[in-house]
């Protein structure tokens, strides 16, 4: 399946590598059906299908400041002691407040989450401090070639 | 210069030609010696035509009328084709001289360059010619080039030996017409006559553009054969590589080379690129006094060159990192030159220091004899100095407290000896960026020269840079070092082993702060000083940090105001100070903001505050983290679009290289735990996996883009615990709206540190 963001990905994932940081890892199947039953239970969520098909490809991604959350909290391959969180356990940690159930975020930068509001089901980046749009996209897929794009 | 010529040396070599042919009187002005020498002399075109000069002219050396291609004195009524013609057959009479030279030398009399070059040279000066046939041998080692060609030219006018002119059988130095024609330059570009280096560098120039002339018209006489793999049988065996490195070093082995006194002539820095350009640049006098701190400065010098990387793999030594122990070697030097007895205090210090070094390679420690024994060689070295005995006891108990006024002096000495290496240097780069160099390297050349020099004039101004705060702590450790073994009688300390440890103990505190803010505030002064030579327009971002850095050392040493400080620092010695005149009323003001924030970092550090923040509902404590009184008013969103903009775009690449970039920075990285690759990763703009870049002020708040506002900080937990409680501040408020707020700051340039 070609992905609108594979491109940008690969660009950005051959720049890691000469520093030494490499892909992470597909998610197994496993994983995946326990971050889908997860994120139902505990979140009051589904995961949307471009952010699995993500999942299928790279279990997490963090580099030049750009976070997007695991299936569930995974060493960062190559390390032992450096890890990407799972998605569900970030959103936890994050909804410190109500109002702030209304999103779902995937990933992160210094400036910006990437989140995903069910019920207006939209797909936005927002500033992480005033969570207000900055940018607003079509679908998860363009979301996150717009997130690698600016991380290049 | 906007007219570079081609570069002097290229692949090929010269032609052999038959000599009586070149030297035609009956071709007269149309052989082959009147148009190449006539190119020297300006009198005859590249391809054989004749200028303005070869009908007649006046020479401003001594008034007489010349003609022809020679440019020979001659009498109004006499022609220029005359003039060649007589010319021409007293240039044949020379030949033999020539001939007998290049064959002793083992060179082909008949080769284009060289017999051109001598009988150029003969027409210019017939004593100079024949100091240009004692530098045949030269030329053989050497290698035949139209480089090594312009050295023996200079060469036949100024010693090798000791960048002087020769003298003359008169007494007078030779070469007085160029003395004239340097005093009338000096005069055209409205400066003052500088004697002796004006002189030298006419000569270098004159001879530098002759030899190019005669190279362009032999190349177009068809007597150059072009090859990428031609050499002449005395092309050097191995030329050092032309990169960028290689010049570096070139330039380093000519400035210690020049500094030591010795010319060196050895075929792997005589490259073209630099001793040909550089290589006859007097000697400063002022050298002299501190030849032996130069040796040891080279050290220190050195390693300002080096990369973050390749300072931090050297080892400590003595407890000392490698910097402040090649520092301590540098004072030890200079305390030296101080008159009287500098140089016992030398001695003390030499033996105390060589004694801690080889016990620290042994196990176990120096037991009470061995202490006794060092105590007797300190005395011993006293002895050599007239100070006996009775009264060695005496004077080193009172050294500790001397020491601090030998350390003024050395100071001082150690500032004349990088006043000298600057003066040096500064020399050199406006020789680099003379005609002169454009006479003989192609831009490149030039660039990579002069790019050479600024490398090392950098690590001369980080050496000036570090010269004070390394005092300070050379003194404390020496004095610290002195007042033990000094303090101690002998039968009471039990081993060296107890002693050494000691020694690498803590100073006091206060000696402690005070140096740290003398450091930061010189690092500070570097900065702005670079900053202000690049023409920067506006402040080097990497400045804010560095004035954040001086806030908070300055309020470990009781200074807290940005107005006080500038006062302190406008008050202290003019040479050294900050020049804030220099400024914008806003660049005042953004590095009081810097300066503000590494108060407040101070600040909650002393009160030891650390803020509490919530992650599914338990609190993480950040430690170092403060919460400061701000009114968070959002801010336009066409502003806030553009910040925004530039953060993604630029900014966060700009602060991972500058962070990385300055040794000052790269020990707090380390510190935090960031490892080599990783600092590595920064220097290339990108931020290393487990960080990211927050802003300590939000950008939807008044915050902005200046580096002293942003922070490395590691996402988990602490990014996002700053987030959480930052959400509950900032939710809801429509552009221009305020709110009184409590907000988490984080210091530093890292967290956590």
């Amino acid at each position: 399946m070609s992905l609108i963001y594979q491109q940008v990905l690969n660009q950005i994932l051959a720049d890691a590598k000469k520093y030494g940081v490499r892909p992470q890892p597909a998610c197994s199947a496993k994983d995946l059906a326990d971050l889908q039953a997860r994120a139902r239970m505990e979140l009051g969520t589904d995961i949307p299908p471009g952010y699995a098909e993500f999942l299928r490809q790279h279990d997490g991604f963090d580099w030049n400041g750009l976070l997007i959350f695991a299936s569930k909290t995974v060493p960062i391959i190559g390390h032992t002691d450096k890890f990407i969180e799972g998605f569900v356990d970030w959103n936890l940690g994050f909804r410190s407040a109500e109002w702030k159930n209304e999103f779902v975020v995937f990933g992160d930068s210094g400036l910006d989450l990437y989140v995903y509001e069910p019920q207006k089901k939209k797909y936005s980046a927002r500033d992480r401090i005033s969570l207000d749009e900055a940018e607003s996209y079509s679908s998860f897929e363009e979301m996150l070639t717009a997130a690698f794009r600016e991380h290049l | 210069m906007n007219s570079i010529n081609p570069p002097l040396d290229s692949p090929g070599s010269f032609k052999s030609i038959a000599l009586d042919e070149f030297l035609s009187d009956k071709k007269g002005s149309a052989s082959l010696a009147a148009i190449i020498i006539g190119n020297a002399e300006g009198t005859r075109t590249v391809d054989g035509g004749k200028t303005k000069g070869f009908h007649g002219f006046k020479d401003p050396s001594d008034g007489k009328l010349r003609k022809g291609s020679f440019s020979f004195p001659v009498s109004p009524l006499q022609s220029g084709e005359a003039a060649d013609r007589e010319r021409l057959v007293m240039l044949r009479g020379v030949l033999e001289r020539y001939l007998q030279a290049t064959k002793k030398a083992g060179l082909d009399p008949g080769n284009a360059l060289l017999a051109a070059a001598y009988l150029d040279s003969f027409n210019q000066s017939p004593s100079a010619s024949e100091r240009f046939l004692t530098q045949l041998p030269d030329l053989k080692t050497h290698g035949l080039t139209p480089g090594s060609v312009l050295q023996a030219r200079v060469s036949s006018w100024v010693d090798p030996r000791t960048r002087k002119r020769y003298v003359a059988s008169s007494g007078m130095p030779v070469g007085g017409g160029f003395v004239h024609l340097a005093r009338t330059r000096a005069k055209r570009e409205q400066r003052p006559y500088a004697g002796e280096p004006d002189v030298l560098r006419l000569i270098h120039e004159d001879q530098a553009r002759r030899v190019h002339a005669m190279v362009r018209a032999l190349k177009k006489q068809n007597l150059f054969s072009a090859s990428a793999s031609a050499r002449t049988d005395s092309v050097p065996k191995a030329l050092p590589a032309e990169g960028s490195q290689s010049i570096l070093g070139s330039i380093w082995d000519w400035l210690w080379g020049t500094l030591q006194g010795d010319f060196n002539k050895d075929a792997s820095v005589s490259q073209i690129s630099v001793n040909a350009v550089l290589g006859l640049i007097p000697l400063v006098d002022q050298v002299l006094d501190v030849r032996d701190i130069l040796a040891g400065l080279k050290d220190v010098i050195a390693f300002y060159l080096e990369d973050e990387p390749a300072r931090a793999r050297h080892e400590r030594v003595l407890g000392l990192p490698y910097e402040v122990w090649i520092w301590l070697n540098v004072f030890i030097i200079a305390i030296g030159c101080v008159p009287e007895v500098g140089s016992a205090v030398k001695g003390v210090l030499r033996v105390l220091l060589g004694s801690l070094v080889e016990l620290s390679k042994k196990a176990g420690g120096l037991q009470p004899r061995q202490l006794q024994e060092l105590w007797a060689q300190l005395v011993k070295v006293l002895g050599r100095f007239g100070i006996h005995e009775a009264r060695a006891t005496a004077w080193l108990k009172r050294l500790p407290d001397e020491l601090a006024g030998w350390m003024n002096q050395a100071t001082g000495k150690i500032r004349t000896a990088l006043d000298a290496i600057q003066n040096l240097l500064s020399q050199a780069e406006d020789m680099a960026l003379s005609r002169y160099a454009e006479w003989l390297l192609d831009q490149g050349k030039v660039r990579q020269l002069v790019d050479g020099l600024r490398r090392i004039r950098k690590a001369v101004q980080e050496t000036y840079a570090r010269l004070d705060g390394m005092k300070a702590e050379v003194n404390a450790w020496l004095r610290e070092l002195l007042g033990r073994v000094i303090g101690a009688k002998p039968a009471d300390a039990r081993s060296v082993g107890e002693l050494s440890d000691a020694l690498r103990g803590s100073r006091t505190a206060a000696t402690r702060a005070e140096a740290s803010y003398q450091a930061a505030v010189d690092e500070f002064r570097r900065a702005l000083r670079e900053s202000l030579h690049t023409a920067y327009m506006g402040l080097e971002p990497t400045l804010l940090i560095k004035m954040a850095r001086v806030g908070y050392e300055a309020a470990r040493s009781g200074i807290k105001k940005f107005d006080v400080f500038r006062r302190e620092q406008q008050l202290r010695n003019v040479a050294n100070r900050i020049d804030f005149d220099k400024l914008t009323p806003h660049q005042l003001k953004e590095l009081e903001a810097a300066f503000a924030r590494g108060v407040d970092d101070e600040a909650a550090e002393s009160a030891g505050k650390s803020f509490a923040g919530k992650l599914k509902e338990e609190q993480v404590d950040l430690p170092g983290v403060y919460t400061k009184k701000i009114k968070y008013t959002k801010r336009d969103r066409k502003t806030y679009e553009e910040l925004r903009r530039q953060f993604r775009s630029s900014v966060r690449a700009q602060f991972a290289k500058s962070i990385s970039k300055d040794a000052e920075l790269v020990a707090l990285l380390r510190k935090a735990g960031l490892s080599e690759d990783e600092i590595v990763t920064l220097k290339n703009g990108k931020i290393p996996i487990t960080y990211q870049v927050h802003h300590k002020v939000p950008l939807d708040d008044g915050g902005d883009n200046a580096f002293s506002n942003l922070v490395l900080i590691k996402n988990e937990p602490y990014h996002k615990v700053i987030t959480n409680t930052a959400n509950e501040m900032a939710k809801s408020l429509q552009p221009g709206q305020g709110i009184t707020v409590d907000y988490p700051i984080v210091p530093g340039v890292v967290y956590p540190p």
